[in-house]
C-alpha cells in the first residue's frame, strides 16, 4: 500500500494505491467547527446532495445512472470527530479491469456534479425534496425513540455531552419544523469554502484520476485549508444519576466515565487495551462477571471515544437487577487496578488488538478514514501501532484506571409489564 | 482437492467432500486475516425428526440454545488458547443452520484445531443449562419490543399453518425453560456429526496445509452416517390469516403485505432461476429506481423506502412488501395490490438490473467475511457451490423474465398492520 499527498492552499488530496480491492473509492470530506444551530441544516444537506443534482434531477434518474455505472455507490454522511464536524461524500465503483468499459472519469464527474452542481433554482433547493428530507429526518428521530437501546443512548448523550458536539447527532424535531430555506443555501455555500480533504483509494496504474480531480478542484475550490484542534478540552466531572421509566419490556443501563488528562500514548494505546479488558469482548471482566457468572444481563460492553475523553458502559438488563449491576460494574472497575488480574488479561488483549489492527487492511473505508484523520491527529501507521500496543504495561493500565472517573449513570427502566 | 474456477471474477475456490464433511477453501494473499466457519445443517427450521423409527419433536429455540452451549467461552482451556492467538470467536443461528466462527490472523492451524475441539467436544451441567435459560430469556426480552421483529414474526405466523417459520429462532421464554441437559445431548449427538456439517475458510492461508490439518482433525472424530430424517409438515395452500391489526407503542405505523405462492405454479425446475427473476422483479418494482416508490412518497402515503424480499419456505415462495413508515395504510395496501397486478416491465430496466446483479458477484470477493457467509448460505440452501452463476445470469432473457413474473399468483395474501 502506497500513500501520497498533494497539499494545496485550498484543499488536500490523499492518494492510497492498493490492489487489495476490486473497487475504487473516492471521498471528498469538508470539515468545520460544531455549531448547534447548523446541525439540522448539515444533516439535511447530506440527504439533499446525495439524492439528486442538476444533471440527474430526480432520485430515479440518479439511481439509474448509478446502476449504469455498474452498481456504483454514492453516499454521504455527517460525522462528529471530537470537536470537528465532517460532511463527506463517497463514490465507490468497480475497477474498470473487471468490466469492458473505462468508467473512472465518469465517476469523478458524477461525484463533482453531486457536490458542486446541486439542484438549486432561484437560490432555493427543490422544495419537495427539502420537505421529504425533513420528513425523513423527523422520522429517523422518532424511530430512535422506539427501541430501548437507541432511546437510552440518545437520552444519555444529551446529558453526558451537554453543550458539546456529541450531545445530539440527529437534530431536534422543532428545528427541522422551522427550517429556513434561505439559510439552507447559506450553509451549503459556507460548507463549500470549508476545509476539503479528498482521498482517492484503489488499484490505479497511474495518477490520471488524481490529476483529473486536481484540475477540477483548481477551477472551483475556494477557501483556505485550516487544521483545527479536534480533542475535547479537560471535562468537568459531574455526579449524575438519572432513572427514566418508559413503556418497554427490557431495560438499559448506560454509565459514562470521563478520561481526562491522558497522555498521547495513554489515549492512543493504553485506553484501547483498558476498554477491551474492562468490557470490550467476551474475555472482558464485565462480560465474565456480570453476564456469565451472575447472569444479570444479556448484553454488556464498553466503548471509548478518545477525542471526547469518554468511556461508556452499555448494558441490556432486567429492571430488578439495576442496583446489583451497578455494584458489579463498579467492582469490575476496581479490579482494573488489580495487578494479578491485569497481568493475566493483558497479553490476550494485545493479541486481540493486533488481530483487529490487521482487519484494517481489509477495510476500504477504514484505510480512507486513516488517510483523512492523519491530517488532524498525530496517528501512527498500522505497523507502528502494532509495535506500540506491545509496549503497554500492566502499570500503564493500573495508572489510567485512576484517571477514569464515573460521571453519569443513566437507567432506562422498562415498565411495560407493570 | 477440486478447483472451482470463477472466470469473470478471476478467482478460484477449492472444494473437497470427506465422507460427507464438506470443505470449501478460498485462499488469498490480499488479506492478512482468515475467517474460519464450521456450520451444522441444524437450524431453527428443524421442528421434528425421525430416528430409529421414533419421532422426536424439537423445542422451538433449541438450535440457538445449543449454539450458546457449544460455543461456551467460559471453558478456561479454550479461552486461554483463544487468548494466546488473539482470535475473535463468534456464533450465530438462523433457520437453516448454526455457524461457529473464528476470525484471526495468527496460526490458522491452531485456530482450526481449536474450532474442531470446541464444536466436537460437548459437555453440560444442569446448572449451566439453567443459567443459559436466564441469559437467553434476557436476549428474548431485548427483541420483544422491536417493532420490525414483531412485524416479521407476526407476518410469518399469519402466512403459515404449520411451517417452521412460525417459530422464532430464539424460541419463547415459555418453551426454552423446558430444555434440559439430556435433551440437548440427544440433539447434539444427532445433528453435530461431520457428515451433517461443513467448513468454509476464506482469507490468508495455505490451502494444502489447511486441508491436511482438517483431515487430521477428522480422524479424531466419530463420523456416523446421518441416521435421522427431518419430518416435513403438511402445509395448506391458503394463508392462516388474511388480515391482522396489532397495536403497539409506535410513532409510525408499519404495514406488511405478503403472498404465499406454490412453487409449482412457476412451472420451472430451476429454483435458483425463479428466485433470481423474482429478485429482479421486486427490485425493479420497489427499489430506488421505482417511479411507484416515488409516487407513494410524494403523495405522503409512506415515508422512507419500501422493504421487499422473496424467500423459499419448503414448497412455497413468500414475497413480502413492507413499509416501516406508513401514513395511510389503506391507500398503501390498495396501491401495492394494484401495482403488482398491473405494471409494465421494460427491457431497459431488466438489463440494468442484470448488470447490477453481475457486478455484485464480482465484488463479493472484496470481503473475506461476506464471501464466507455467502458461501455458507449457498451450502445451506443448495448444498453446492455454483461457479456458473455469472454465466447463468448473463443468459437470462427479458422474455423469460416476463413469462415467470406473469405466473405469480397473488391470491394467497396476508396483511399485517402495526399501529400506534
Amino acid at each position: 500500500m502506497e500513500y501520497k499527498r498533494i497539499i494545496k492552499d485550498n484543499y488536500i488530496i490523499n492518494e492510497v494505491i492498493t490492489d487489495r480491492f476490486k473497487t475504487n473509492l473516492i471521498t471528498l470530506s469538508f470539515t468545520f467547527d460544531y455549531k448547534k444551530e447548523d446541525l439540522c441544516y448539515i444533516n439535511l444537506l447530506s440527504f439533499l446532495l446525495q439524492t439528486t443534482c442538476k444533471k440527474y434531477n430526480t432520485k430515479i434518474e440518479l439511481a439509474k445512472k448509478l446502476e449504469d455505472l455498474y452498481l456504483c455507490n454514492i453516499s454521504s454522511s455527517v460525522k462528529t470527530i471530537g470537536l470537528l464536524k465532517q460532511i463527506s461524500f463517497d463514490i465507490e465503483y468497480i475497477n474498470s479491469k473487471y468490466i469492458d468499459e473505462y468508467i473512472d472519469k465518469k465517476c469523478v464527474d458524477l461525484i463533482f456534479e453531486i457536490i458542486f452542481n446541486p439542484d438549486i433554482k432561484d437560490e432555493l433547493f427543490n422544495e419537495e425534496l427539502v420537505s421529504l428530507g425533513i420528513r425523513n429526518a423527523i422520522s429517523k428521530i422518532n424511530s430512535s425513540l422506539e427501541s430501548p437501546g437507541a432511546f437510552s443512548v440518545k437520552e444519555f448523550n444529551s446529558i453526558f455531552y451537554k453543550g458539546q458536539s456529541l450531545e445530539n447527532t440527529l437534530g431536534n424535531i422543532k428545528d427541522y419544523e422551522k427550517l429556513d430555506s434561505k439559510k439552507l443555501i447559506e450553509v451549503y455555500k459556507k460548507i463549500l469554502k470549508e476545509n476539503l480533504i479528498v482521498t482517492v483509494l484503489g488499484d490505479y496504474n497511474d495518477s490520471e484520476v488524481v490529476t483529473y480531480i486536481d484540475e477540477k478542484l483548481m477551477k472551483i475550490k475556494e477557501g483556505k485549508v485550516k487544521i483545527s484542534e479536534i480533542y475535547y478540552p479537560v471535562r468537568k466531572i459531574n455526579n449524575n444519576e438519572i432513572i427514566k421509566e418508559k413503556n418497554f419490556t427490557g431495560s438499559r443501563l448506560v454509565m459514562g466515565y470521563i478520561t481526562n488528562n491522558l497522555s498521547s500514548f495513554e489515549n492512543h494505546y493504553v485506553l484501547i487495551l483498558y476498554s477491551l479488558i474492562f468490557g470490550g469482548d467476551t474475555n472482558s471482566l464485565l462480560f465474565k462477571i456480570v453476564r456469565e457468572e451472575s447472569g444479570l444481563c444479556y448484553q454488556i460492553g464498553t466503548e471509548i471515544n478518545r477525542f471526547a475523553n469518554s468511556l461508556i458502559v452499555y448494558g441490556g438488563i432486567s429492571k430488578e437487577n439495576y442496583k446489583k449491576c451497578i455494584k458489579l460494574i463498579k467492582e469490575c472497575k476496581n479490579k482494573m487496578s488489580d495487578e494479578n488480574i491485569i497481568s493475566k488479561q493483558l497479553d490476550t488483549a494485545k493479541k486481540t488488538i493486533l488481530t483487529s489492527l490487521n482487519t484494517f487492511y481489509d477495510d476500504m473505508n477504514g484505510i480512507s478514514s486513516y488517510a483523512f484523520l492523519s491530517i488532524f491527529d498525530d496517528i501512527d501507521s498500522i505497523e507502528i501501532r502494532k509495535e506500540k500496543i506491545m509496549d503497554v504495561t500492566v502499570e500503564d493500565i493500573i495508572n489510567i484506571n485512576k484517571k477514569i472517573v464515573l460521571d453519569t449513570t443513566y437507567f432506562l427502566k422498562g415498565v411495560k409489564d407493570e | 482437492m477440486n478447483k472451482i474456477v470463477f472466470e469473470k471474477e478471476r478467482e478460484e475456490i477449492f472444494f473437497e467432500d470427506i465422507d460427507g464433511f464438506k470443505v470449501i477453501l478460498y485462499p488469498t494473499n490480499k488479506s492478512k486475516n482468515f475467517y474460519i466457519t464450521l456450520t451444522s445443517n441444524f437450524g431453527a427450521k428443524v421442528t421434528s425428526y425421525k430416528k430409529n423409527n421414533k419421532t422426536y419433536n424439537v423445542i422451538p429455540g433449541t438450535a440457538h440454545f445449543l449454539e450458546h452451549k457449544v460455543m461456551n467461552l467460559n471453558d478456561k482451556k479454550i479461552a486461554s488458547v483463544l487468548e494466546k492467538l488473539g482470535t475473535m470467536p463468534n456464533a450465530y443461528t438462523n433457520y437453516y443452520g448454526t455457524t461457529y466462527n473464528l476470525y484471526g490472523s495468527v496460526d490458522i492451524i491452531e485456530n482450526l484445531k481449536l474450532l474442531f475441539e470446541r464444536v466436537f467436544t460437548f459437555s453440560l451441567t444442569d446448572k449451566s443449562v439453567k443459567n443459559e435459560i436466564d441469559i437467553i430469556s434476557e436476549e428474548i426480552d431485548m427483541y420483544i419490543d422491536n417493532p420490525n421483529f414483531i412485524l416479521i414474526n407476526k407476518l410469518n405466523n399469519n402466512l403459515f399453518h404449520n411451517e417452521y417459520i412460525k417459530n422464532k429462532v430464539l424460541g419463547e421464554k415459555d418453551t426454552i425453560k423446558n430444555i434440559t441437559k439430556e435433551y440437548l445431548y440427544e440433539i447434539y449427538d444427532t445433528f453435530y456429526i461431520p457428515s451433517n456439517m461443513f467448513l468454509v475458510v476464506t482469507g490468508n492461508f495455505d490451502k494444502d496445509e489447511v486441508m491436511s490439518a482438517v483431515k487430521e482433525e477428522l480422524k479424531k472424530i466419530k463420523n456416523p452416517k446421518k441416521d435421522y430424517e427431518i419430518m416435513c409438515v403438511k402445509e395448506p395452500k391458503e394463508v392462516l390469516f388474511n388480515y391482522e391489526e396489532y397495536n403497539i407503542d409506535l410513532n409510525e405505523s408499519k404495514v406488511g403485505i405478503a403472498y404465499k405462492i406454490d412453487i409449482k405454479s412457476f412451472k420451472e425446475k430451476n429454483i435458483r432461476k425463479i428466485e433470481d427473476y423474482l429478485y429482479f422483479y421486486l427490485n425493479i418494482l420497489f427499489s430506488s429506481t421505482s417511479e411507484f416508490l416515488e409516487k407513494l412518497k410524494k403523495e405522503g402515503i409512506i415515508t422512507g423506502n419500501i422493504g421487499y424480499s422473496r424467500n423459499r419456505i419448503n414448497d412455497y415462495i413468500v414475497i413480502k412488501i413492507i413499509s416501516n413508515k406508513c401514513n395511510d395504510k389503506n391507500r398503501f395496501i390498495n396501491e401495492v395490490r394494484e401495482y403488482l397486478k398491473n405494471n409494465k416491465l421494460s427491457k431497459e430496466d431488466f438489463n440494468r438490473k442484470k448488470k447490477v446483479f453481475l457486478s455484485s458477484l464480482i465484488l463479493l470477493y472484496d470481503d473475506i467475511e461476506y464471501l464466507n457467509e455467502s458461501l455458507i448460505s449457498e451450502m445451506l440452501e443448495y448444498n453446492e457451490i455454483d461457479n456458473n452463476a455469472y454465466k447463468e445470469i448473463s443468459s437470462y432473457t427479458f422474455e423469460e423474465f416476463v413469462k415467470i413474473t406473469k405466473l405469480i399468483n397473488y391470491d394467497n395474501e396476508s396483511i399485517l398492520v402495526l399501529e400506534k
